[in-house]
């Protein structure tokens, strides 16, 4: 029974993956428009920014899921075929991931020292050849860690996806506790997920260490 | 816009109630686990290696669990038979240790190995080094991120709807399965929730600002 | 030179064969010294010499790995485990003066000398904070007892900590390099103190760049390099006349520069 309950548990373990690494992807994207709009140097624009973020980050994620994913049935429930329960999570995953990059894009534009700018203006180099090639690398390099570190939190989180009824690891050890009353589907749920973390945090440390050695800072 | 008004002041008893049982669940939820970070924290740094591993295995297993499934494994899981908002408050007590342990460890460690030597040249014990010297630097140090942790645990409160506390989520979806308003509904628990976390999260950054401000003069 | 006052000599601190090393690495090799009661003692020598580590381990905060300590009577072997009564006993005989301060900057300067005497020597609240006011004004520092070490200038925050470390009562002060992280003037103050303290007859080891004062203030100069005493003896014989090539390369290098 016991050796049954592992196997139906780990059925989610790829939907669990994928929600991770899209849900990741796109924040990943999306966010650097964000961090460009919450850096700007018109008022507006910069405000505009940081209440989006901060909008987005104060509702919790499950909120984000079931607004996403019920929220247009509202106005029309054939809706509910394009925003199906897969395309809502990574959707909201994504939106939520996005405004948390973009706070991490920022905190490592911030430890660029300033200087670096006025290097470049020194040498005449056009603004945007600054910021692609001598700004941004560096960003992104200071950003790993801090990136590494919410993408493998992201892995937990996706869990929430279960309760809109995506086919993910909780959502399993649910369906499993349902049919058994007992809570061992979860005990197993969890050590899939320290399964999952463990070597993401591994190799994030190697990424990490690799890019130290060849951006000697 | 003018309907989600409409739907917030006809359900606004039962939203106001559920963000009260947020709010109450929350500070629970504080009052066990940050405590119990201390604790773990304060372990980690035990001469006794026993105690040590015990502390980072009980950390690496507090945070590699998602809150949702120490839910319901703190739910279905003890034998004894909880409330759902005991056992709510327990499962995110968990989880908050964990995390807050090692953010609390990181600002115990932030403390200047100067000045633990100083205390033992003074023939301070380690006791006393660590709670008159090392603990409250330590948590002076910690406070900007503990408190972003608590906005973080304060929005996880709205998981508990899984196991029938009548939260502010909870009762957000019992509306919306009656009146198909989905979206309003949602959209009004939402900003429910960003009314606290949105002005928290301002103040934390203050704070925070003017604290690395007031370290740097020092 | 002061007048000591004619007393019966008895070592107040001793070490016999004090070794140090990490790994391969011989910080300090067998080394031997004796300071008698009253007397002030100098430690120079070339940076990397051992003076520091030397200095850090007549109170173990640096355990040497063989030799022999005893202070004020309280000896400790220490190729075995040292234990935490010895630990106290060496400890509560022995104050210390660290180059970077080391106060506690969540306390003020009142509190930073009366806790350690309320935590290790149970005095209450009211006789350690009357003891620490007697001790700041003899420093010269009444007015600076609610204000933070980091108001405090480096000098100022230098004999604070001289304070918090007499106001446990010890045998012996260390002092490891009390003025290197000051501006000279600044420097001068912490000197001025540490002369008086010599002057009251208390037993002083004394790490230092300060060659003026060496020699000027301390009974016993002891010249060190590479982990070894080079050199020990009259200060002033030893400025005016160094025995040892080694001695006479560190001195000229050092007043050379000034």
């Amino acid at each position: 029974m016991t050796g049954n309950v592992w196997a139906f548990v780990a059925q989610g373990v790829s939907a669990t993956a994928q929600l991770t690494v899209l849900g990741f992807a796109l924040g990943a994207v999306l966010g650097l428009p964000l961090v460009v709009m919450r850096a700007a140097p018109v008022g507006p624009v910069r405000w505009i920014g940081r209440g989006f973020i901060e909008l987005v980050r104060g509702v919790p994620l499950v909120v984000w899921l079931f607004l996403i994913y019920n929220g247009p049935t509202q106005f029309d429930p054939r809706l509910g075929s394009v925003f199906t329960s897969g395309a809502s999570a990574i959707a909201a995953i994504g939106l939520v991931s996005a405004a948390h990059m973009a706070e991490i894009y920022r905190g490592s534009l911030k430890a660029i020292n300033q200087s670096q700018w006025e290097a470049a203006d020194a040498l005449g180099m056009p603004r945007l050849d600054t910021a692609t090639k001598v700004i941004g690398p560096q960003m992104i390099r200071v950003a790993v860690p801090a990136s590494a570190a919410y993408a493998i939190g992201l892995i937990k989180d996706s869990s929430l996806a279960s309760t809109i009824g995506v086919f993910e690891i909780t959502y399993y050890a649910n369906t499993a506790a349902g049919s058994t009353s007992s809570a061992l589907p979860f005990f197993i749920a969890g050590a899939y997920y320290v399964a999952l973390t463990i070597p993401s945090a591994w190799a994030a440390r190697r990424l990490d260490n690799r890019l130290r050695r060849k951006v000697a800072r | 816009m003018n309907e989600i008004w409409n739907d917030f002041m006809t359900y606004r008893s039962e939203l106001i109630d559920g963000l009260g049982v947020s709010i109450r669940l929350a500070l629970l939820t504080f009052a066990i686990g940050l405590p119990a970070g201390l604790l773990l924290a304060v372990a980690s740094f035990s001469r006794s290696k026993a105690v040590r591993i015990t502390a980072v295995v009980l950390v690496e297993i507090g945070r590699g669990t998602p809150a949702l499934v120490m839910l319901q494994l703190v739910y279905y899981g003890i034998p004894v038979t909880l409330t759902g908002f005991l056992s709510a408050g327990i499962a995110l007590a968990l989880t908050t240790a964990a995390y807050t342990s090692e953010i609390i460890r990181g600002g115990l460690q932030a403390v200047p190995e100067a000045e633990i030597e100083a205390g033992q040249a003074l023939g301070l014990k380690n006791f006393h080094i660590m709670r008159d010297i090392v603990i409250p630097q330590g948590l002076r140090i910690a406070i900007p991120p503990l408190l972003g942790f608590c906005i973080i645990i304060f929005q996880a409160t709205s998981l508990a709807f899984t196991i029938a506390v009548p939260e502010l989520l909870a009762q957000a979806k019992s509306i919306a399965n009656v009146n198909f308003h989905y979206f309003n509904v949602f959209v009004i628990a939402g900003l429910l929730y960003a009314v606290i976390t949105v002005p928290a999260s301002l103040m934390t950054d203050r704070l925070e600002r003017k604290m690395s401000r007031h370290l740097q003069m020092q | 030179m002061r007048n000591s006052p004619a007393k019966a000599t008895s070592p107040a601190i001793k070490l016999e064969n004090v070794e140090k090393r990490f790994g391969d690495h011989v910080v300090l090799k067998q080394v031997s010294l004796t300071v008698d009661e009253g007397q002030v003692l100098a430690l120079i020598g070339p940076s990397g010499a051992g003076k520091s580590t030397l200095l850090r381990c007549i109170n173990l905060l640096e355990r040497p790995t063989a030799g022999t300590i005893t202070v004020d009577g309280v000896t400790v072997e220490t190729d075995h485990k040292v234990s935490a009564r010895e630990l106290a006993a060496l400890r509560s005989r022995v104050g210390m003066v660290f180059q970077s301060f080391n106060l506690f900057p969540h306390m003020t300067a009142l509190r930073n000398i009366a806790l350690p005497q309320q935590r290790v020597l149970g005095r209450s609240k009211e006789e350690a904070e009357e003891r620490a006011h007697t001790l700041l004004k003899r420093v010269g520092l009444a007015d600076k007892a609610l204000q933070y070490p980091g108001r405090c200038s480096g000098g100022q925050q230098q004999r604070i900590a001289i304070a918090r470390a007499l106001a446990l009562d010890p045998k012996v002060m260390l002092f490891d390099e009390p003025t290197s992280a000051l501006d000279p003037e600044l420097g001068l103050e912490v000197l001025k103190v540490m002369r008086e303290l010599a002057d009251e007859g208390m037993t002083m080891a004394i790490v230092t760049h300060e060659m003026q004062f060496a020699r000027d203030v301390s009974d016993h100069l002891v010249v060190m390099s590479d982990g070894a005493i080079t050199e020990e003896g009259d200060p002033q014989e030893i400025f005016a006349a160094p025995q040892q090539q080694r001695t006479r390369d560190f001195l000229r290098a050092v007043l050379d520069r000034r």
